[in-house]
């Protein structure tokens, strides 16, 4: 039971957690990616804006 | 079994070696690695040399805990570039300090409970700044080994007194376990010194 516990504790639980992290790495950069994409445009249609708002004037 | 525990002890001289290898080729951060690498060799000469002689070596396990404290602050602010991280690290250093003059035990659990909990803090820190700024991806497999190598010492610091007055056999086995893992982990920071010089000359 102890030796168990041992086991789980200093092995098995910090494994699942770096485990956990690479898993969640993977998502969390695709989010930000899809972010980034968002951002940039959004950048491009306000400078599109900007340029035609500029020949207008 | 005293054979093995010294060898496995002493494997962190390899990513030292290494990292004193590339030192001018690292990031700034991975210099404060090294640094603690050789923190970490000079550590073990000592107290094996000192167990072997049979004296307390209580200060040298305190003074060990502040300079980690302070080196891993050091490696998270560069690599993040937060400072605050800095103050928050340095708040613990008084524990450290109270917890000697207190109980100056040679395994000081409380401080290292303190400074265990400090550190797995900002590797979950640098892992959230990894996945929003890709400029920290190097930084990736050395947090997570380190959040590996605290996280698996915990149970063992926690466990270690009670274990030594009810089940030495099992303090045994536990002891083993964490050398098993700290031998890989410093394998794994080795492996990533080598690495990280590598993609920092190609920039």
């Amino acid at each position: 039971m102890e030796i168990s516990i041992i086991i789980l504790g200093s092995i098995v639980l910090p494994g699942v957690v770096v485990l956990l992290l690479i898993l969640f790495k993977g998502k969390l950069s695709e989010e930000v990616q899809e972010k980034d994409q968002l951002i940039d445009t959004l950048e491009e249609i306000v400078e599109a804006k900007s340029k035609t708002i500029k020949d207008l004037l | 079994m005293f054979y093995l525990v010294t060898i496995l002890s002493f494997v962190v001289v390899i990513p030292f070696a290494i990292g004193v290898r590339y030192f001018n080729r690292m990031p700034q951060a991975m210099c404060i690695i090294v640094l603690l690498c050789g923190a970490w060799s000079i550590t073990e000469v000592l107290m094996f040399s000192l167990r072997v002689q049979g004296i307390n070596n209580a200060f040298l396990s305190y003074a060990l805990t502040a300079v980690e404290v302070y080196l891993f602050s050091g490696f998270y602010v560069h690599a993040t570039g937060n400072r605050y991280i800095r103050m928050i690290a340095f708040s613990s250093i008084p524990l450290v300090v109270f917890d000697y003059l207190v109980f100056g035990t040679p395994l000081n659990t409380f401080s290292l409970v303190v400074e265990y909990f400090l550190i797995t803090g900002m590797a979950v820190y640098l892992f959230i700044q990894i996945t929003r700024r890709k400029a920290l991806a190097d930084f990736f497999l050395i947090n997570l080994t380190l959040l590996f190598y605290f996280l698996s010492s915990f149970p063992y610091f926690l466990a270690w007194e009670w274990l030594r007055t009810t089940n030495m056999d099992l303090l045994r086995l536990l002891a083993g376990i964490h050398l098993y893992v700290h031998a890989l982990c410093y394998l794994i920071i080795a492996f990533t010194l080598w690495k990280s010089q590598l993609s920092y000359s190609a920039r």
